[in-house]
C-alpha cells in the first residue's frame, strides 16, 4: 500500500511537471585550450535541420515538449570556433560548416529516462584551388532516475559538441590542408 | 544550540560566516553554492582591477574577498550590517566599503552580482551600473539557474553587454560579460522602475520604487488590512516591515495628530514611503514623521509606541522562514508601552496565532478571510 501511494504521488509530481515547457537548453562547448590554429580562415555556418528545437522530451508515444538551444547551436559552434581559428574575413582560405543534425531525444517514463543525443556536421574546407569534404558525426547515450536533468542534458551535449569539434580540428587531412 | 552552519572553506581562507539576523535555531547558512562559484572565480582569474559586489545579502563575498578592498552596494540595511557584523566575527581589519546608491561614476571595473528577487530591482541596479561602469569593465553574476530567465539574460543584454552564459554548476550558472553598451541617458530610464498608482478610498497616492512589494497595485493583504485598522486615536504609532508605506499613511490620513514612523530595511521601500507621504499630500514633518532604515525595531526605544502596524515577511531571501517575523514580534513586544497594541495582517496558513500567544500571552482575531487572518495582541500592563 505504501509503495502504491509513494508510486502514485510521483506519478502526480511527474505529471505536473511536464505542464511547463522546458526552458531553453544552455549550450557552452569548452574550448580545448592545445588545439589553436593560426592559419587565417573564412568561417561560415549553415543549420540545415528542419526542425528548430534542440531537445525533444517524448512522454510516452502520444505527446512531446519542446525546447530550442541558447545560444543557437550556430552561435554556440561560431563561439567554440572563434577560440580555436584565427579567422579573418578576407582570409583566403574558407572554412563552411553545414549542421545536419543536433537533436537531444530524450524519452521520459514514469520513474527514469533516457536520453540520445546526435549531432551531425559536414566542413567543406576551401584552400588554393583545392576543396576538402568531411563529415563528423556522435553519438550519446545516457540514462537516469525520475526527471531528465536539465543540468545534464546541457552538460552531455555540450560535451558532445565539443568532442566533435575538437575531432574536426584535429583531422590530421584538415591539419595538413591548412598547413 | 545553533544548528547553522558557519564555516567555509575558501581558497581566500576559512571565515566564519552569520547571517543577519541571526536566529539560533535556523539552519540557514550566510551563503550559498553562487557564492562559492563567483569566490573561485575570483581566485581562478586574480586580478588588481577595483571590486564591486551587488546583492551580497549576508556579506560572504565581501567577507571572504576583503583584502581586495571591495565596494559593496544593494537595497538592504542589514546586508550593510552584516557586513561589519562578519568582518567582527572574523576579525578583520580591512572590511569593505558600503555605497548606497552607485555614484555616478565608480572606479571599479570588476564586478561580482548575486541576482535580485525582483526583476524591476535588477532593471534598476542594470540601469546604474550602466551610468557608472566604466567601458569594459567585467561583470560576473551568479544565481540559481531557473532565475535566469530569458528577461533577466535581456536586461543585462540591454544594459550592459551580451553575456556569456555558463552551464549549470550545482544548480547554478553564471553569466559573464564585458560592458560595451553606451550610457542611457538619466531621464528616459526612471519610468521604467518606478511606479505610481491610487488607493482612493483611502486618498493616497503610491509611489513604489523597484523591489518594493506591490509594484503596480494594492497587494490583498494590504487592502484587507486597510479595512480593519485601528480606529481609537493613539500617538506613537509604527509601520514595521512598511514595504510602500500604505498601512502607516493610511492611519496618518485617518489621525492627523498621530506620529508615525515607517520602519524597513530596504532602502527602496522607505524611499517609496517618503515619496508616498508627499504625493499623497500630507506634509513632512520630520516631528511627526519618521522613516527609519533598521533591523526590525533595534533603534526604538523600549516603551515608546502605542500602535504597531506590521505585514510581516515569510522569507528571508529565497528561503521561506517564520524567523524574520517572530523577532517582529520580538521586538514589538519590547517597543509597546503596556497597554499598546500590535496589529498584523498574515497568511492564515503560517500560524503567527500561538507564536502571539506565547509571547504576549494572549490574541484576538480581528478579521478573517479564506487566505488572511488579522491578529491584534495588546502589551499587557506591568
Amino acid at each position: 500500500m505504501k509503495k502504491l501511494l509513494s508510486t502514485a504521488a510521483m506519478c502526480l509530481v511527474l505529471s505536473a511537471c511536464q505542464s511547463a515547457a522546458p526552458p531553453p537548453l544552455t549550450v557552452v562547448p569548452q574550448a580545448n585550450q592545445g588545439v589553436q590554429i593560426t592559419q587565417p580562415l573564412q568561417l561560415s555556418i549553415n543549420d540545415n535541420r528542419s526542425h528548430n528545437y534542440l531537445l525533444r522530451i517524448e512522454h510516452g508515444t502520444d505527446s512531446a515538449q519542446f525546447s530550442p538551444s541558447n545560444p543557437l547551436i550556430s552561435e554556440a559552434v561560431k563561439g567554440y570556433l572563434t577560440k580555436t581559428l584565427t579567422l579573418k574575413d578576407n582570409a583566403s582560405s574558407s572554412l563552411h560548416i553545414d549542421i545536419d543534425e543536433a537533436i537531444v531525444r530524450v524519452s521520459q517514463k514514469t520513474m527514469s529516462y533516457q536520453a540520445n543525443h546526435e549531432i551531425a556536421i559536414r566542413t567543406t574546407l576551401q584552400y588554393g584551388n583545392k576543396t576538402l569534404r568531411k563529415t563528423f558525426s556522435g553519438k550519446s547515450q545516457s540514462e537516469g532516475a525520475f526527471k531528465a536533468d536539465p543540468a545534464v542534458l546541457e552538460r552531455e551535449f555540450s560535451d558532445l559538441l565539443a568532442r566533435i569539434l575538437n575531432d574536426m580540428l584535429n583531422d590530421p587531412q584538415i591539419r595538413q590542408a591548412l598547413n | 544550540m545553533s544548528n547553522t552552519e558557519t564555516a567555509l572553506r575558501t581558497p581566500f581562507g576559512d571565515f566564519q560566516l552569520r547571517r543577519i539576523p541571526y536566529f539560533n535555531r535556523s539552519t540557514l547558512r550566510a551563503w550559498d553554492a553562487a557564492d562559492e562559484w563567483l569566490i573561485n572565480s575570483v581566485a581562478e582569474s586574480p586580478s588588481d582591477k577595483p571590486l564591486l559586489i551587488i546583492n551580497d545579502s549576508f556579506a560572504s563575498l565581501a567577507t571572504v574577498l576583503h583584502q581586495f578592498q571591495p565596494t559593496v552596494s544593494g537595497d538592504s540595511y542589514l546586508s550593510q550590517l552584516a557586513i561589519q557584523e562578519n568582518a567582527r566575527l572574523n576579525q578583520l581589519t580591512d572590511s569593505a566599503d558600503w555605497q548606497y546608491p552607485l555614484p555616478q561614476r565608480t572606479q571599479p571595473q570588476r564586478v561580482l552580482m548575486k541576482l535580485p528577487q525582483s526583476q524591476a530591482l535588477l532593471t534598476a541596479q542594470l540601469q546604474q551600473l550602466n551610468r557608472c561602469l566604466a567601458p569594459a569593465s567585467e561583470v560576473l553574476v551568479c544565481a540559481r539557474s531557473q532565475y535566469f530567465t530569458p528577461k533577466v539574460k535581456q536586461a543585462f543584454a540591454d544594459y550592459l553587454g551580451e553575456p556569456e552564459v555558463s552551464l549549470i554548476k550545482r544548480k547554478c550558472r553564471q553569466l559573464r560579460l564585458i560592458k560595451t553598451r553606451e550610457a542611457v541617458a538619466h531621464e528616459t530610464i526612471d519610468s521604467e522602475t518606478q511606479s505610481q498608482w491610487r488607493v482612493p478610498e483611502h486618498d493616497l497616492t503610491m509611489v513604489n520604487h523597484a523591489g518594493v512589494f506591490a509594484q503596480q497595485q494594492l497587494d490583498i493583504g494590504a487592502r484587507f488590512m486597510l479595512q480593519h485598522l485601528p480606529q481609537k486615536s493613539v500617538q506613537q504609532v509604527i509601520d514595521l516591515g512598511c514595504g510602500n508605506g500604505v498601512l502607516g499613511l493610511a492611519y496618518a490620513r485617518q489621525h492627523p495628530t498621530a506620529q508615525v514612523s515607517w520602519v524597513d530595511e530596504s532602502y527602496s521601500a522607505i524611499a517609496s514611503a517618503k515619496d508616498s507621504l508627499l504625493a499623497s499630500g500630507l506634509q513632512a514633518e520630520p516631528k511627526r514623521y519618521q522613516f527609519v532604515l533598521d533591523n526590525c525595531l533595534s533603534k526604538q526605544a523600549n516603551s515608546s509606541a502605542d500602535l504597531i502596524l506590521c505585514n510581516p515577511p515569510f522569507h528571508q531571501e529565497n528561503a521561506i522562514t517564520d524567523g524574520v517575523a517572530r523577532q517582529m514580534f520580538g521586538d514589538a513586544k519590547r517597543v509597546l508601552r503596556p497597554g499598546g497594541e500590535l496589529r498584523i495582517v498574515a497568511n492564515r496558513h503560517l500560524g503567527y496565532h500561538q507564536h502571539l500567544k506565547r509571547l504576549f500571552g494572549g490574541y484576538r482575531n480581528v478579521a478573517g478571510n479564506p487566505k488572511f487572518a488579522i491578529i491584534s495582541t495588546t502589551r499587557k500592563s506591568l
